[in-house]
């Protein structure tokens, strides 16, 4: 009897909270997804990215090296999707795009002629094989089209940082956020293709240090705004023409 | 003498000790790996787990007596090969306590926005103070533990339940390559270590009410029932935070799906009972590995240090080593490694377990056959794993395991002469 009246109180909780779970739902079932391009490649005046559906254009982008397109929206599916440069294809991907999801999909590395579609070394297919969706790999610093979540979680007054390496054949990185003289945060051995933590930090200018971590050598010093309760995503990619000699910061906002 | 533990009891103490922090650190690992066939990766070690059940349960019974795989390996006189696996099982207990720890801190401080500093604190303090309460003597809190347990498990079907209801296969794959049907056994060999605790009711043999009666049905029902939960959490999660949410987010990301289905009011639900839930969990597996140490050590299979206990007849050194090693670990070691590591163990002690099942039955040995075989692939695929993406670990875990193969007799010669 008693564990009768144990389960019976269990079933009352259970519906409990699956009532107040399903009370607190907002309707999210229509919204579309929103995806922007990013042509970070380096050696490529542009590129173009085109999103199918079943063999059928759906979107595409065209965009200058060194630029991040705007969102645009897609309906939720599975796409096919294809990047072009120097009217070659060089990556063709299918990647799922979920209901109210927003991503940035990016293109790095360095362009060769040479290089065949979706060309990966030994040592990034092993690392798929095995880690999937969080390898990341520097590819030999061949074309590699990269998908970035961009859902964040708003703090108040406060928005949200994180930088990406994307300067092939550098070091790992040594990179500080200061707001004034006052050291925020700050990462350490940032490889080539990966990210950073996001971070919160306080809206409105801070500077931000970039140093070659084994050289102790600064690679890049520059002050930027912080958007408040946005997400403030900044890449770090080689000048056009100017491999390694010298960097610059393309930074993308993502709202709500 | 304690009261016995009644089915029920026993039911819940296992589903929770499986659930505990496991589902709540695992997913975003095990979904990068297998994106859509996550469920199928579940699935694929839940069998293990679910025959590795039948295989303690069996052995259990035929020796009347509570210890788990060291005890069993006793009775069969392979006191070398139980005292190395003792210390790998109690090796793969510290880096579980760790996660669960690791998993704590982290869901906690998300709630309130807090930072790095503020997870370790976190996750450093729990430890801290289950190792507190242990040495008071307060130890193991069975009806403490199954409320929490059931609220766990409540909790848990409500989030998959109504993920499922947002059906979306898309999701599965939100911001992801679709991947083939085989990274399912790569992404369940990663995360193995979320079944691990059905076995610790085999520590508490003594403590279960007719156990040659009932332990067998409720052990394994309890099995499968996480089975299903976890293949149920794995789709409701996704369908509700999209894959890549949830591997970004890996160390939090039931709240990412709660966050994402009932903003707010989900994140405090999913933080209060990954709170209670990691808490239980901890203290329950610290307590059973204390318990588990004072006896290989009364057995000489580990230095007298470890059976001194104190005041409260609490194997206090052991309590404080263990938690101090757990605690480090939260704070300095990476999600990914840590789970690896201690699925490892677990995927390893399990085999053995199958092994010794299948030479001591005299009929269905298909059964322990099963376990063996996918014990052997999923360690395959998961030394794979660590050799690949994270060498250096892989260096580190061989070194140990080493040690402890060939270092053990030699430190307890020197501690027993001693």
């Amino acid at each position: 009897m008693k564990t009768f009246l144990r389960f019976k109180i269990l079933n009352i909780i259970t519906l409990l909270v699956v009532l107040l779970m399903s009370s607190c739902n907002s309707d999210k079932e229509k919204e579309p997804v929103q995806v922007r391009f990013g042509e970070f490649l380096w050696n490529t005046p542009s590129a173009k990215i085109r999103f199918y559906l079943s063999d059928d254009l759906v979107e595409s982008i065209d965009l200058e090296y060194g630029k991040l397109s705007d969102y645009i929206s897609l309906d939720a599916a599975n796409y096919q999707v294809k990047v072009e440069t120097n009217g070659k294809l060089i990556l063709e991907k299918t990647i799922g795009f979920g209901t109210g999801e927003s991503y940035t999909l990016y293109i790095a590395g360095i362009f060769s002629e040479e290089q065949k579609m979706n060309e990966e070394t030994f040592n990034k297919k092993m690392h798929l094989l095995v880690e999937g969706a969080a390898a990341k790999t520097a590819n030999g610093y061949m074309s590699q089209l990269f998908v970035q979540d961009d859902y964040f979680v708003e703090e108040p007054s406060k928005g949200k940082f994180r930088i990406v390496n994307l300067l092939p054949g550098t070091k790992p990185l040594d990179i500080e956020v200061k707001k004034g003289s006052e050291s925020k945060f700050s990462f350490s051995g940032v490889e080539f293709v990966h990210q950073t933590k996001t971070k919160p930090l306080d809206s409105g200018e801070s500077k931000l240090n970039i140093r070659l971590g084994n050289f102790n050598l600064d690679l890049e010093s520059s002050k930027f705004d912080i958007e408040a309760e946005k997400l403030n995503t900044f890449y770090l990619i080689p000048e056009k023409g100017d491999y390694l000699t010298s960097s610059t910061l393309v930074k993308g906002i993502t709202g709500k | 003498m304690s009261k016995k533990l009644n089915p029920v009891s026993v039911w819940a103490l296992a589903a929770g000790g499986m659930v505990g922090g496991g589902i709540y650190t695992v997913l975003g690992v095990v979904i990068a790996v297998s994106a859509q066939w996550t469920w199928f990766a579940f699935l694929f070690i839940g069998i293990l787990a679910i025959v590795s059940t039948y295989s303690y349960v069996y052995l259990s019974n035929k020796y009347g007596e509570s210890g788990g795989a060291f005890a069993f390996l006793e009775k069969i006189d392979k006191e070398k090969i139980a005292g190395s696996l003792a210390w790998m099982l109690v090796l793969g207990y510290v880096l579980t306590i760790s996660v669960y720890a690791y998993a704590f801190g982290h869901y906690l401080s998300f709630a309130f926005h807090g930072n790095e500093t503020i997870i370790r604190f976190l996750a450093a303090g729990i430890v801290v103070a289950l190792v507190g309460l242990n040495l008071a003597g307060v130890g193991k809190m069975t009806k403490v533990e199954i409320a929490i347990v059931s609220v766990n498990l409540l909790v848990l079907l409500g989030l998959g339940a109504y993920g499922l209801t947002q059906w979306e296969p898309t999701k599965l794959v939100s911001g992801i390559e679709p991947r083939p049907m085989w990274s399912g056994l790569f992404g369940g060999a990663a995360i193995f270590m979320a079944y691990e605790g059905f076995q610790l009711l085999s520590y508490e043999y003594d403590r279960i009410k007719e156990p040659k009666k009932y332990f067998m049905p409720v052990l394994i029902s309890a099995t499968v029932f996480v089975v299903l939960l976890y293949i149920l959490v794995a789709l409701g999660a996704t369908f509700i935070g999209g894959a890549s949410s949830l591997i970004n987010f890996k160390e939090i990301a039931l709240s990412i799906a709660a966050k994402k289905a009932f903003g707010n009011t989900g994140i405090i639900i999913i933080t209060i009972s990954a709170g209670f839930a990691t808490t239980a969990a901890i203290n329950s597996t610290l307590f059973s590995t204390a318990q588990l140490t004072k006896r290989i050590a009364n057995d000489n299979e580990l230095p007298k240090f470890f059976s001194h206990t104190n005041s409260n007849d609490v194997p206090d050194r052991s309590i404080i080593l263990l938690g101090a090693l757990a605690g480090l670990l939260a704070v300095i070691g990476s999600l990914s490694a840590l789970v690896e590591a201690a699925s490892l163990v677990f995927v390893c002690t399990f085999g053995i377990v199958n092994w010794q099942c299948y030479k001591e039955s005299d009929k269905r040995k298909w059964i322990p056959i099963i376990g063996i075989v996918i014990a052997l692939i999923t360690a395959v695929g998961l030394l794979l794993r660590v050799i690949i993406s994270k060498p250096i670990a892989f260096g580190g875990l061989v070194l140990v395991l080493v040690l402890i193969l060939l270092g053990r007799r030699q430190l307890l010669k020197h501690t027993t002469r001693k």
